[in-house]
């Protein structure tokens, strides 16, 4: 078996060789730039999930989570949809952290920014 | 004129401030509502009605009848009566022409009667044909409530809240609070949602949150309250929800029944307990409590000219008549009273709208004449006079006779005549009725007008009400605006980890599905020419992109695809066309064996999520040892084609990527600058390619070092416009766009992959069938004659008659020629066969080319 297994293209398997050195982005670094403080991107910091695929954000204060979802927010850890989107949602007290498929970093960022601002 | 300060006045006396109605000031109390202040300033016309444009005052000074819209600060058909005035607001007359006093369309109440029955648009201005748009705007413009700015931007915030609650009471009436109370003592969290009518809004300090003013505007499946509140629309979840709406005062049906002055009693008395205002100087009162209610004018000295008790006396005849539009006297069984109000009441109706959405069963309980909710749902409960237990039992009757126009809806300004009418044409079903006649359909939601149209139609037609049953109550409820239910204008696209990279190299970006790609960089031509001549490289993270693994991911895919798997070795790639059980395609893509059981499967950008839910779907079907994970926005991919693409490749990985090494259908895994990929030697756009799979994160890095590594190369990128220039040179189909929902593998020339000889694969039967039958269509490329490019879904002619279609036309500079591919008669699937295809009306020559117009033989990729 000539194994082209798929765990090869794990990200943590780029390696700085050649003269080349790999950068990883977060998909939410540009739309979060300039974000009050309540609103973090954490998408570096998702752990090990299956497809390696989510984005994921920290937002503090329930009434702007109760603005993004209808997920129990008494209920937590739970999956559902916020911002339209499917996503997870993990609660420290009043900190949120959301994790959601990473092609929608953009538009996810733009509702909870513009959802903050609703409130602000 | 105010009256002294009332017991429960809603004015602060010390802010007084102006507004501007139809262009003049007009002074308002803080705590006075837009009508009120209109009120006290002499105004009693504060609209026109909807198709006879008579004049319309105030009537139930809460929220439910339609006499009081007017446009308010730019928003339309706002109920003047639950607005609170504000300084500087500007307040203007709506569906007039003219003004309020003096309406130049009022004619329409004079003359128009006759002609303009009910269903009048469903029998008339059908001839000319061609005069209808003149018609159209004729009655656009002369019927109606409000006009929109058809030009106007969002002026308005609306937001989304979604709230749980344990007990979410609606009503702020006296048992609302009760049941508020009652449920907080024993510990429960509890939101009141207060229209502002009730008393809740002023309750200093409660065990419980009181949102008001809101209105909920329906009970929806799974027990879902919208709750409209401001510029919020709370959307609530409740263990419980207790509806505590009341009842809704009920008019009478008599001719003249909706001239100014004709009010509610609860209308007169918030007049005068809330905004301390004079309803009338001279009234007459038709009444069940009629005392009790000729007492409260006294006090705010009207002068009672005449009291009847509704339901005593039992009138037979009520007649009022007006001046101006403005009721003047009230003749009763011909006793004739002067007078400038007439306080009514039919009784009061429950409010059940709300417990019916719910699920509660309506039912009529002939005792009390009144329709009430039975059989409430699991978790929903009624509360004070909404469940029809309590108050007065008043049965009016269903209309007085007289002569003139008897209104049962004055929102849709449906007569008694019109009732009769529809009923006469045969319209006799209750919710056909309402269909026709329009009743109940205003913005009043029947609330006025429902209990006393049932009345009406059980009168004329015998039958009883209990039998004649009620109409659906749908939400809303309370008026909302459109505004607040579209909340805020957010699209959800997903863009690829690359996308930044592309707005920054001046891409014109396109949807596909619900993606966001790159149409081109500027120059499609110039883009094709970098793929042929040196390289180009495109953005195809959108790919779907899924992983099968499992002991049994061979059968898997030998039964999902009619293509043959089991021979595919580890570490190639084999094209693949997946189709429904009816033979039709459904998608296309490649398959890679990355080992003996793990397989990568790409699809189209839009057919993502429906291939893998049929996968899903079929796997749990058919019980297979199979996982199927979907890694299409974990991995972004990057197709790198032209012919110096292999020395770019070289450039950036250690991989042997010579043509004996890394062949033509070959799967690699490498790391390609520092980042691992998975490399799949394929070519979509005919030339020399390598399709780079990878973690998405490095997106922008990998894309990056590709330009610049290969900038010497002539590397550019090339957006879906190139390509599918590319792939038509080609005659490389696209799923959805050459193909539609009847398109099967062997008309679109892909017999080859079909393997009737293995045991069975979805669409196998119908693939028989369809081979047994013969194609009854053919796609094929064409070149034109003369360079004209046909628009795609252009015809195909053949002696005159229509005989297939375009799907796809491009002009090709490598080829000087314009080409595409059609479907076509079977006989005309033969090289060199001539075809007509229409353009710009006329018929243009063109020839079927069955080979790829590029490189025919594949040299050119293989290489």
């Amino acid at each position: 078996m000539s194994g082209l297994e798929f765990e090869f293209l794990d990200p943590s398997s780029a390696r700085a060789e050649n003269g080349f050195e790999p950068v990883q982005r977060s998909p939410l670094e540009r739309a979060l730039r300039d974000a009050p403080p309540g609103v973090r991107d954490i998408s570096l910091q998702v752990p090990d999930d299956l497809d390696k695929g989510l984005a994921g954000l920290q937002v503090t204060g329930e009434r702007l989570l109760r603005r993004l979802t209808d997920l129990n927010l008494d209920a937590l850890p739970a999956t559902g949809t916020v911002a339209h989107v499917r996503a997870t949602v993990l609660r420290d007290g009043d900190e949120f952290r959301i994790f959601f498929p990473q092609e929608y970093a953009d538009h996810v960022a733009e509702v909870v920014l513009d959802a903050a601002a609703g409130l602000a | 004129m105010r009256l002294p300060p009332q017991q429960g006045e809603r004015l602060n006396r010390d802010r007084q401030f102006p507004f501007l109605f139809d262009g003049k000031p007009v002074h308002a109390f803080d705590g006075d509502t837009v009508a009120s202040a209109l009120f006290a300033s002499g105004r009693r016309v504060f609209s026109r009605s909807f198709k006879y444009h008579r004049p319309r005052g105030l009537l139930c000074c809460s929220g439910h009848c339609p006499n009081c819209l007017l446009q308010i600060d730019g928003v339309p058909s706002v109920r003047a009566c639950m607005e609170p005035a504000r300084e500087g607001a500007v307040v203007k007359a709506q569906n007039v022409l003219g003004s309020l006093d003096r309406d130049l369309m009022s004619v329409v109440d004079k003359v128009g009667g006759p002609f303009l029955p009910v269903g009048f648009y469903y029998r008339t201005m059908m001839r000319p044909r061609r005069a209808w748009p003149i018609y159209e705007r004729f009655l656009r413009s002369a019927a109606g409530l409000g006009r929109i700015d058809k030009h106007g931007r969002r002026t308005h915030r609306f937001d989304t809240e979604h709230r749980r609650a344990e007990v979410l009471v609606i009503g702020g009436g006296a048992s609302g609070i009760a049941a508020a109370q009652e449920a907080a003592d024993a510990g429960r969290q509890v939101v009141l949602v207060d229209d502002g009518l009730g008393e809740a809004a002023h309750i200093a300090s409660a065990p419980f949150e009181v949102l008001s003013p809101a209105r909920a505007i329906g009970i929806y499946e799974g027990g879902l309250v919208a709750v409209a509140a401001g510029s919020v629309l709370y959307r609530f979840r409740a263990e419980r929800i207790v509806v505590a709406t009341g009842t809704i005062e009920q008019p009478l049906l008599f001719p003249g029944n909706d001239l100014v002055g004709v009010m509610l009693s609860g209308g007169a008395r918030r007049l005068i307990e809330q905004w301390s205002l004079r309803p009338g100087e001279r009234a007459v009162v038709l009444a069940t409590g009629g005392e009790t209610i000729a007492d409260d004018l006294r006090r705010a000295g009207t002068d009672v000219a005449r009291v009847f008790e509704i339901g005593d006396q039992a009138p037979e005849e009520i007649v009022a008549r007006g001046r101006k539009g403005r009721v003047s006297s009230v003749a009763i069984d011909g006793e004739k009273v002067e007078c400038d109000l007439l306080v009514m009441s039919g009784g009061r109706q429950p409010a059940y709208s709300l417990l019916s959405q719910a699920g509660a069963k309506i039912e009529y309980d002939a005792g009390r004449g009144i329709f009430v909710p039975r059989g409430l749902p699991a978790g929903v409960e009624a509360a004070g006079s909404v469940t029809g237990e309590r108050g007065q039992v008043v049965q009016p009757a269903p209309a007085y006779s007289g002569k003139g126009k008897c209104f049962v809806c004055i929102c849709e300004d449906v007569t008694r005549k019109d009732v009769k009418r529809a009923l006469a044409e045969g319209f006799d079903s209750i919710e056909l009725a309402k269909r026709y006649t329009a009743v109940t359909m205003g913005p009043c939601q029947g609330r006025l007008c429902h209990l006393p149209s049932i009345r009406l139609f059980a009168g004329e037609t015998g039958m009883g009400l209990g039998a004649l049953g009620t109409t659906t109550a749908r939400p809303p409820w309370a008026p909302v605006s459109l505004g607040l239910l579209a909340g805020r204008g957010h699209e959800p696209a997903r863009r690829t980890s690359i996308h930044h990279r592309h707005e920054e190299l001046g891409a014109r970006m396109m949807w596909t599905g619900d993606w966001r790609r790159v149409h081109s960089y500027g120059d499609p031509a110039a883009e094709v020419r970098a793929v042929h001549e040196a390289v180009g490289v495109i953005d195809v993270s959108t790919l779907g992109k899924l992983l099968v693994s499992g002991p049994d991911a061979v059968p898997f895919l030998e039964r999902l695809y009619p293509n043959r798997f089991a021979d595919l070795r580890v570490g190639r790639v084999r094209y693949g066309v997946l189709g429904t059980d009816a033979g039709r395609i459904m998608d296309d893509g490649t398959i890679g064996r990355l080992a003996e059981e793990e397989f990568y499967v790409t699809t189209t950008s839009t057919g993502a999520g429906v291939v893998l839910e049929w996968f899903r779907w079929w796997n749990a079907v058919w019980g297979f040892d199979v996982e199927v994970v979907n890694l299409t926005g974990a991995l972004a991919a990057v197709n790198v084609a032209g012919p110096h693409a292999r020395e770019l490749l070289g450039r950036l990985t250690t991989l042997d990527c010579s043509v004996e090494a890394f062949t033509y259908l070959d799967a690699k895994r490498a790391h390609v600058a520092g980042v691992p990929c998975l490399l799949l030697r394929i070519g979509f756009v005919g030339e020399l390619g390598y399709e780079l799979h990878f973690p998405s994160s490095y997106g922008e890095y990998l894309w990056d070092t590709l330009l610049d590594r290969g900038a010497d190369l002539g590397t550019r990128p090339f957006g879906l416009e190139a390509q599918r220039i590319l792939r038509l040179e080609k005659q490389h189909l696209i799923v959805g766009q050459d193909t539609d929902s009847e398109s099967n593998t062997l008309d679109a020339n892909m017999a080859w992959l079909v393997k009737f000889d293995k045991d069975d694969f979805v669409g196998k039967w119908a693939l028989e069938h369809m081979q047994e039958r013969g194609a009854r269509e053919r796609l094929v490329g064409f070149e034109m004659d003369d360079g004209v490019v046909p628009l795609e879904g252009g015809q195909v002619v053949v002696d005159g008659r229509p005989a297939g279609r375009v799907t796809s036309a491009r002009w090709s500079e490598l080829l000087g020629k314009a080409i595409g591919l059609a479907w076509v008669p079977p006989d005309l699937a033969e090289e060199g066969s001539r075809l007509e295809i229409r353009v710009d009306g006329g018929l243009e020559q063109a020839s079927v080319r069955l080979r790829a117009f590029h490189d025919p033989e594949g040299a050119r990729q293989r290489s």
